[in-house]
């Protein structure tokens, strides 16, 4: 097997590994799984060219080849001697018809010149013409006077008697003649008329004479006969019976041409021999004549003969040529299947250690040389192949491939072995600020590093393996309890916490880890994944640089999420949404400033609040709809406003973070505000201060175009977050609004009054707006006014409210003068 | 619609004002004889009696109201097939109303059975075989003004008797007439007046000889020869007994269809080799001077005939003259043209002057012969112009 071949092939480009990451058995695994999907890939080759079992061999090619030159060459001799020799018998037959067709002409000649002579006499016998005269005589004389015409030489012949028009008077009932073609010969010119018709499927002849009156010399009847010439002929040819002689008229065949003799008688023809009769003087317009055909088998008997003879020779020298050329072509071809063999073999067992024994054709010499060579080269290729296959090349770890497989293999072990086993999801916390500032060498660097750690940390039974960006995973076999999967988390955890020395920086990254074990965390390597996932997304909730276990509310929080999804999802579809505006007031005049729009859920049950919906919201990205159909909604409401004369005042909208993450967002927004034709002076957009805290760059240019429309930028929640003043001074901030938080305990908590003097102090003098969230009691906004904040918001003055109660409450309210007085307090 | 109908109108007043401005239509009288029969005369002489009698009758003024009658003439050339074709053709013509036939009674027998089916009057005028007027068939259709075979027979034989033949010879044709004959003379056989018969001997129509059955009937003991025959046999016969020597030659009594061709020009020169005498009905010599002149006078005019004794196949002429005149009487008689009625008022004529004789009674429905046996005659032709000559004329005028 090449699989105890040593590691690591010279030239193959992949970056070593720095020791094996697994058992001989488990590198054994992947690498015939390799060679399995090669040499199933072969075989797939080899059927589909259409191999062994579809074509003719080389052998039986070049064998048959051979016997069809053979074949052909016994033929074409075969042919030519049978046609040479069937000429010859031929031209013998035909001179003996010849001769026996002259003699049968004159003997039928004979016969039918008796014929003729008798039935001219007929016709001047005169009681035929007084028959005409008188139906008595006809019926008394002349009938029985046919009677003694009715056979001539044995042959019956029938007479009819018929008047000048043709009608039967006497004799056979009727002459039934194909054609009266007769009539005008005989009874209008007063001419005989001959003819042969078929009838009954015989041949006969037709003569009919006129009988001229001789009170006027015209013909005023005529004497019809019809003889069966079939008969006629037979009597006087008995040989025309056996259907070899036919009676031509006017060329037609009209005796003899029964149905056995039918088919040779394109055969025959060229073998007969015709002879016009000599004819009485009656007979003579017949164009009769007598054709003799040879009976094929006298062709056909010494042809057989010979035919035999002939297929018998060629028989032996076409078996002769088969046998030879066959063994001829087993010899030619015995290398060839050798090599075939060897190149089976390195189909079924996969192995391309096989090598060809190079014989003596050089041809196929050359061949088997070319083929062992190319064994070589593919046993190359496949073991480059499968490290390809199943290993990251940045990092040298198992690659997400091969971490499926290892981790079924251990998990068929786990059942046996009745041991825990462990996987660990490991993500780096902040590695995309890395990759960010530092690039993306460095952050490839950071990984190689973070993966020598893992490497270091496990045992040589586990498996570390590189899933894709800055995840990595661990398989941990053969633990005794999950205690020692957290030991081994603590340890991954506190491993990437040390600094790494990259592009001589000493760089800090934190990992997560989330860790679950079989069985108790599930058997498969789904459920164990999936499980670990959901620790690991739990250790980045608990604030990361942590390992979580996965547990079963864990679990049940994914659900709920998932089921809140699905009904945001549903709600947008069904626009169960709905905006509510709480008034902002301008503290000093009481005048309303603006509002802010707040998004509202009424389910089937209850009014659902933002902070439920919106994180989830944000991170399965509906947000985005979501936050389109909030900034559409209040931009057509301030719109509507405006038109309607209200008091002109702000429309505050919240962003979420993610609905400025893209380009293609910000650009659906903008275009939103131009759809809906609002003025964008009156719009103030609101982002969190912790929206802030990624990539600020590129957020601060997006912001920027909503800024280069009139829209104002308001921050909000200043104070819980880490912005820093920089940044507030980049993004062109309009307003802040102080967080609730500070608010609410103003009166109590010297901390929180302090904050909030600073925050209000800080946009006072950056010439921003200063509003306070959360204003609740009279107290809290006299401290507000005292300390210089400009615009209040809470429930001292309104909650949110719907569009048309909002609506109402801005009209009723009455403005509040100002009062001196109230300040000096 | 109304226009339609006006045209409707028009058209029929059209049509009525122009069949009126017309001529009555003639009434049609047919004839089916031997014409194309070579050297037959008896057709053109059964013509020529029609036509004389039609000429005097519609020039004194037709029948039923002035309408004219007409002839249509056919020619059977004695063939029988053609005379049914004519007869056929004949009847099948309006107007047509009665039919005359010729010499031959082969013909006029063949058709007598669709001369009933297609009520067709058959006016006979030579041919003589009985069963043309005895058909059997009620109402019979067939009239005759001529000789029958029953009446020629016995006043042949009684003229052998009177030439002294007390054995006769019958030679006879093979045919329906020579048959009728043969039943006359059966009929007539046993007769103890009559000469004994010594045989019969039948030939054929179309026989180019007859010696051989002459001279069987010599030879089985005849002094006479009862000879049934046309004019083209008769010659045959004459010619082969002017050959022989004279002792061989014994009397021919012969029926009169001799006289229906140019049998005396055939044989001139011969007449007086054989003792051949001829029976007939009719001769000009006879006839009554006074209707002989004014047949004669007409006969003259339309064909150039001046003698009466010019006159070829007079018996023809005769009959056929009668016979006419006795047709228009019948159409007069009936009013109409209509064969039935025709054919009835035939039976009820009275008092006919006739050119062959006075007619008291010509026909009855029981009775369709106008001539009977006092009406048969023998007669001889005259060697110098082959005329027709009564014997007893000619014994009275020498």
């Amino acid at each position: 097997m090449v699989a105890s071949a040593p590691e690591s092939p010279a030239g193959s480009g992949l970056p070593a590994s720095p020791r094996p990451q697994g058992g001989e058995g488990a590198e054994d695994a992947p690498i015939s799984d390799a060679r399995r999907t090669l040499s199933g890939s072969l075989r797939r080759t080899g059927s589909r060219d259409g191999g062994r079992p579809a074509g003719f061999g080389l052998a039986t090619r070049i064998a048959l080849a051979a016997s069809a030159l053979t074949l052909l060459f016994v033929a074409a001799i075969g042919g030519v001697s049978f046609i040479v020799t069937r000429a010859q018998i031929s031209q013998g037959v035909r001179d003996g018809l010849s001769h026996q067709t002259a003699l049968l002409a004159s003997r039928l000649s004979t016969t039918l010149n008796s014929v003729a002579t008798t039935l001219s006499e007929l016709k001047q016998n005169a009681l035929v013409l007084n028959a005409l005269m008188d139906s008595y005589t006809r019926r008394t004389s002349l009938d029985p006077f046919l009677e003694g015409f009715s056979t001539v030489n044995g042959v019956p012949v029938e007479i009819t008697l018929t008047d000048f028009e043709g009608h039967p008077v006497a004799g056979a009932a009727g002459i039934a003649s194909d054609s009266d073609r007769w009539k005008v010969g005989v009874l209008e010119q007063g001419q005989p008329y001959v003819t042969v018709e078929e009838r009954a499927g015989r041949a006969t002849l037709l003569v009919a004479e006129p009988i001229f009156y001789v009170g006027t010399l015209s013909p005023e009847g005529a004497l019809v006969h019809r003889i069966d010439l079939t008969r006629l002929v037979g009597n006087s040819a008995p040989e025309a019976a056996d259907g070899s002689v036919q009676l031509l008229y006017d060329g037609r065949p009209i005796l003899g041409q029964d149905e056995a003799g039918g088919g040779s008688t394109a055969s025959a023809q060229s073998l007969t021999q015709t002879k016009p009769l000599e004819l009485h003087a009656m007979l003579a317009p017949l164009r009769l004549a007598v054709r003799l055909r040879a009976d094929p088998a006298l062709i056909r008997g010494p042809l057989g003969q010979l035919t035999m003879i002939y297929l018998l020779i060629g028989l032996a020298v076409l078996v002769g040529a088969v046998l030879f050329s066959a063994l001829a072509a087993r010899r030619l071809a015995r290398p060839l299947r050798e090599l075939e063999q060897v190149a089976a073999s390195v189909v079924a067992s996969g192995s391309v250690d096989h090598r060809f024994e190079v014989g003596d054709f050089a041809e196929v010499a050359r061949l088997g040389q070319t083929f062992n060579l190319m064994l070589e080269r593919l046993g190359a290729a496949q073991k480059q192949l499968a490290r390809l296959a199943h290993h990251d090349a940045l990092t040298g770890l198992a690659n997400r491939i091969r971490f499926h497989d290892q981790l079924s293999a251990a998990l068929a072990d786990v059942q046996r072995s009745r041991d825990t086993l462990g996987v660990l999801l490991l993500d780096l916390d902040n590695f995309k600020d890395v990759n960010d500032t530092l690039g993306h060498p460095v952050g490839d660097e950071l990984l190689k590093q973070v993966a020598g750690r893992l490497r270091d940390l496990v045992r040589t039974t586990d498996t570390v393996a590189r899933l894709g960006g800055d995840e990595f995973a661990v398989i941990a076999t053969h633990l005794s309890d999950s205690a020692a999967a957290a030991v081994l988390g603590r340890k991954m955890v506190d491993a990437i916490s040390e600094s790494f020395e990259l592009a001589e920086h000493d760089i800090y990254v934190s990992a997560s880890v989330g860790i679950a074990v079989c069985p108790s965390d599930g058997d498969s390597s789904e459920q164990l994944l999936k499980n670990a996932d959901l620790a690991l997304y739990k250790a980045k909730q608990e604030g990361r640089c942590n390992f979580q276990f996965f547990d079963q509310e864990l679990n049940d929080a994914a659900q709920t999420r998932k089921q809140v999804e699905a009904s945001i999802r549903a709600a947008i579809d069904e626009s169960a949404f709905r905006l509510h505006y709480q008034p902002r007031i301008e503290i000093d005049s009481g005048r309303v400033a603006g509002v802010e729009a707040l998004v509202r859920w009424r389910s089937a049950e209850r009014m659902v609040y933002p902070d439920a919906f919106v994180p989830v919201a944000e991170e399965s990205r509906l947000i985005v709809p979501l936050g389109e159909w909030i900034l559409r909604t209040a931009c057509e409401q301030k719109r509507a406003w405006d038109r309607q004369g209200l008091q002109p005042f702000t429309m505050a909208v919240n962003l979420s973070a993610i609905q400025l993450g893209r380009d293609d967002y910000v650009e659906r927004l903008l275009a939103v505000i131009a759809e809906s034709g609002v003025d964008p002076t009156g719009l103030e957009i609101e982002i969190t201060e912790s929206a802030l805290m990624e990539r600020v760059d590129a957020i601060a240019e997006r912001l920027a175009r909503f800024h280069a429309l009139g829209v104002r930028l308001a921050i909000d929640d200043i104070g819980t977050g880490y912005s820093s003043l920089v940044n507030l001074k980049r993004l062109a901030v309009d307003v802040l609004k102080i967080d609730r938080s500070f608010i609410r305990d103003l009166e109590v908590d010297p901390d929180d009054a302090a904050i909030t003097r600073a925050i209000i102090q800080l946009g006072n003098s950056l010439d921003l707006t200063v509003v306070a969230e959360g204003v609740e009691k009279p107290g809290q906004e006299v401290f507000l006014r005292q300390h210089g904040c400009h615009q209040a918001q809470g429930f001292l003055y309104a909650r949110a409210l719907p569009a048309d109660e909002l609506e109402a409450w801005v009209r009723s309210r009455k403005p509040r003068v100002s009062s001196p007085y109230i300040a000096a307090n | 619609m109304s226009l339609l109908r006006l045209l409707l109108v028009a058209v029929l007043s059209l049509l009525g004002a122009s069949l009126h401005a017309q001529e009555r239509p003639p009434v049609l009288v047919g004839l089916d004889a031997e014409f194309g029969l070579d050297k037959s005369t008896s057709a053109q002489a059964i013509e020529r009696g029609i036509l004389i009698a039609l000429d005097e009758i519609n020039r004194a003024g037709g029948v039923l109201g002035g309408r004219r009658i007409e002839l249509v003439s056919r020619d059977n050339r004695s063939v029988t097939a053609r005379g049914i074709r004519n007869l056929k053709e004949l009847a099948a013509m309006p107007e047509m109303v009665a039919m005359f036939v010729g010499r031959f009674s082969p013909v006029a027998l063949e058709y007598i059975d669709l001369a009933h089916d297609l009520q067709m009057i058959v006016l006979d005028p030579w041919a003589a075989a009985d069963a043309i007027t005895d058909n059997g068939h009620q109402p019979n259709f067939a009239f005759r003004l001529s000789l029958k075979d029953s009446l020629a027979m016995p006043a042949m034989f009684r003229h052998a008797l009177a030439k002294g033949a007390r054995r006769v010879g019958l030679l006879l044709p093979n045919t329906s007439w020579g048959r009728s004959n043969l039943a006359a003379a059966d009929r007539y056989y046993l007769s103890a007046d009559l000469p004994k018969s010594v045989g019969i001997e039948w030939y054929q129509w179309g026989d180019q000889s007859m010696i051989e059955k002459y001279q069987a009937l010599r030879a089985a003991g005849a002094e006479a020869i009862v000879f049934v025959a046309n004019d083209t046999e008769a010659v045959v016969l004459f010619r082969d007994m002017a050959q022989l020597p004279e002792h061989e030659r014994i009397p021919i009594v012969s029926h009169w269809g001799v006289t229906g061709g140019d049998f005396a020009d055939q044989v001139r020169g011969m007449l007086d080799d054989v003792d051949f005498s001829v029976v007939q009905t009719f001769s000009f010599f006879n006839a009554d001077t006074n209707i002989r002149a004014r047949v004669m006078a007409i006969a003259e005019r339309l064909f150039g005939i001046s003698k009466f004794d010019q006159i070829e196949s007079p018996v023809g002429v005769g009959h056929a003259y009668d016979l006419t005149h006795l047709l228009a009487q019948a159409i007069e008689r009936a009013g109409t043209t209509e064969r039935s009625a025709v054919r009835e008022a035939l039976e009820q004529l009275h008092d006919y002057p006739g050119l062959v004789r006075r007619f008291a009674r010509p026909f009855s429905p029981q009775n369709h012969d106008a001539l009977g046996a006092e009406d048969v005659f023998m007669a001889r032709y005259r060697a110098s112009d082959g005329a027709i000559v009564p014997l007893s004329w000619q014994a009275g005028n020498q």
